[in-house]
């Protein structure tokens, strides 16, 4: 059984009361054994001084064989409360004989031999006294009831004494310092108050130890609030840093995108000008000679000049329009449309199909290894375009001018919630230098050539911004390279 | 000289008598008492009332001398060594019990051995041995 107290008051009451009530029954049960022992030998000794007191008159009673004198010297005695039964017994008999009604049976009888009052020691007769049982008990109970109650009374009176102490000294004092402890803000410079007379006790102790860590909780807040305004400013700027930095590198991009549209823009146009201001003076020239007449060699000429310039603006303006389709995938974003549900293996199934009809039956065959089942929610056109960039530029660059070699695109579920598909070639590999640089807009290493730097920016783009993904490439000079695409299986995931 | 030293002899023989007569008491009976002796024992338990009669039934009249004489304070005293004030305050408490008689006070020795002579149940003391055909001496008590 367990109880709780409320205060420590209240526990310190109850301990101290138990034991003292303990305390009490303990000393009332020795005392009561004691005083029993005490009582039944100071009855032995007045039934003793009893007997030297009426042994003259029971000797003469006896001698002279007085029933009277014999009877009032066992009354005398019965009218003593240790004396619970007398009797006075002559040579020839009974004299007189007394006993208490209400006695129980005597604790100890006395015998004393009466001798004659006149013939020296000849014993004549004998008195017998029974000691009162029950008085010798209830003098014991008494005496011990008596002293058990002073020692209870005492011990109650200490303890209460000690207890109003305990509360004046302790409980007051703790209780006041809980409620200041409660009213104290952590960090504040209040502080519990310390009674100067409380100083060198346990509770001064306890307060001045509770001061302390008020002081050191203070400081270690304080610390941490200049730590975390500190860790405030270094992030505002770094903040203010990394959007300056974007804007310049906006700057930049903005910059390099202008600067290489122009450059891919420039070419052709500047090109097509020339020749299409070229034609237009030949046929200023030959329309001047119309009104005259017009030579059959002189027409051939002209028509010929119209045919080749002609030729030679359409492939600029292809140029010009092929790339400004390139261009126009940079900005691909997430369109309003809802993603589809699609299996990963038909759509790439489908790129690989569209690649096969665009190129001629001598370059190096594709190989598609997807697994089947894997059902992705997504946007199935840009996946489509970035992996369809992927295997482009694994024939152009990795494979380009190549007879064998292969490409490989690889899919397959890595947990639950994403799948990985890998381009893989065996052709000429990237440089250690431009390996960094390759998903930059606008780096080719074929510029001039078709090349026009954007094929990976949009792949990038539309793996990252799109599909909810990442891209990374691995390559070694000469051994091939590989692009790996990390997708998650349900956009938006 | 012969004549001094029979003359202190006589003196002896003549003051002896005397001095034995002082030392001693006896207890004496009538002669046609049948007991021939009594313990002191018997002479205390007649004297202080514990027997009403002697060994062989007959009734015994005790007789005593005057309270305050200096016979009866001798021979209470020769008989059981207590001083007589012991003995007179038994008696008063006897007295007072209304049981028991003390021996009976004769004024001197002659009106005790009259009784003596004409009762055969009495029993008296002297200082000095009475003589007489009708007396008995019974005890003889030295002083202690
Ligand atoms: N599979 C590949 N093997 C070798 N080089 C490659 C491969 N894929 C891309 N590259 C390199 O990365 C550059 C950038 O590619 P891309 O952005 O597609 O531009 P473009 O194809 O117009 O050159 C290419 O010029 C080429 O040097
Ligand atoms: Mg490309």
């Amino acid at each position: 059984m367990t109880m709780h107290f409320r205060t420590l008051q209240a526990l310190l009451s109850a301990l101290v009361g138990g034991t003292a009530l303990l305390l009490a029954v303990v000393a009332s049960l020795f005392v009561y054994s004691a005083q029993y022992r005490q009582s039944a030998k100071e009855s032995g000794e007045m039934v003793q001084s009893l007997v030297s007191t009426v042994e003259r008159s029971a000797a003469v009673a006896v001698f002279a064989g007085n029933v009277e004198i014999a009877t009032d010297v066992v009354s005398g005695l019965l009218s003593n409360e240790v004396v619970a039964s007398a009797t006075l017994k002559s040579n020839s008999g009974i004299l007189a004989q007394r006993r208490r009604a209400e006695a129980r049976a005597p604790v100890s009888l006395y015998r004393q031999v009466i001798r004659s009052p006149f013939q020296g020691d000849e014993p004549i007769g004998v008195l017998e006294i029974g000691s009162n049982a029950d008085w010798v008990a209830e003098r014991a109970r008494r005496s011990a009831l008596e002293l058990v109650a002073w020692s209870f009374g005492l011990i109650c009176l200490s303890a209460l004494i000690s207890l109003q102490t305990i509360r004046h000294l302790l409980s007051r004092h703790l209780t006041r310092a809980a409620q200041q402890l409660d009213e104290i803000e952590p960090g504040s410079s209040a502080r519990v108050q310390l009674p100067q007379s409380l100083r060198p006790t346990e509770v001064g102790g306890l307060i001045s130890k509770l001061n302390q860590l008020l002081d050191r909780i203070a400081l270690n807040l304080e610390t941490e609030r200049r730590l975390r305004a500190g860790v405030e400013e270094s992030a505002r700027e770094l903040q203010a840093t990394q959007l300056e930095l974007m804007r310049s590198e906006k700057m930049a991009a903005l910059g390099s995108l202008v600067e290489g549209v122009a450059h891919q823009l420039g070419e052709p146009i500047g090109n097509s000008l020339s020749v299409v201001g070229t034609l237009a003076e030949s046929t200023q020239a030959i329309s001047k000679r119309a009104h005259d007449e017009i030579k059959r060699p002189e027409l051939d000429a002209f028509l010929a000049d119209v045919a080749c310039g002609t030729d030679f603006v359409l492939r600029n303006v292809q140029r010009v329009s092929e790339f400004l389709h390139n261009f126009k995938q940079v900005a691909v974003e997430i369109r309003s449309e809802k993603p589809q549900r699609f299996e990963l293996r038909n759509i790439v199934g489908e790129v690989l199909a569209a690649h096969q009809d665009s190129c001629e039956s001598a370059a190096p065959a594709v190989v598609g290894d997807i697994a089947g089942g894997i059902e992705l929610v997504s946007f199935p056109e840009p996946l489509k375009v970035a992996v369809g960039n992927l295997i482009e530029n694994a024939m152009v660059h990795g494979l380009a001018g190549r007879q064998t070699g292969s490409v490989r695109v690889r899919g397959w579920r890595v947990d639950e919630r994403s799948v990985r598909i890998t381009v893989c070639d065996d052709g000429c590999g990237i440089t250690a230098a431009n390996l960094p640089r390759i998903f930059e807009p606008f780096f080719t290493t074929r510029f001039g050539t078709g090349g026009s730097g954007l094929g990976l920016y949009v792949v990038r783009n539309v793996v990252e911004n799109v599909l909810g993904g990442a891209v990374h490439a691995e390559s070694e000079d000469g051994k091939g390279t590989t692009i790996t695409l990390d997708l998650p299986v349900q956009i938006g995931d | 000289m012969r004549k001094l030293i029979l003359f202190l002899f006589a003196l002896i023989g003549l003051v002896a008598p005397l001095h034995a007569q002082n030392t001693r008491l006896f207890v004496v009976v009538n002669a046609k008492n049948p007991i021939a002796s009594l313990s002191e024992k018997e002479a205390v338990n007649l004297f202080l009332g514990r027997s009403k009669t002697f060994a062989n039934g007959e009734y015994a009249l005790p007789l005593d001398h005057a309270t305050s004489s200096a016979v009866r304070k001798r021979f209470y005293y020769d008989l059981t060594g207590k001083p007589i004030s012991e003995i007179n305050a038994y008696w008063a408490r006897l007295f007072f019990s209304g049981q028991g008689t003390p021996p009976r006070i004769v004024p001197d020795n002659e009106a005790m051995l009259l009784i003596i002579r004409n009762n055969p149940g009495a029993i008296g003391y002297f200082d000095y041995e009475p003589t007489g055909r009708q007396l008995k001496v019974v005890l003889t008590l030295d002083s202690r």
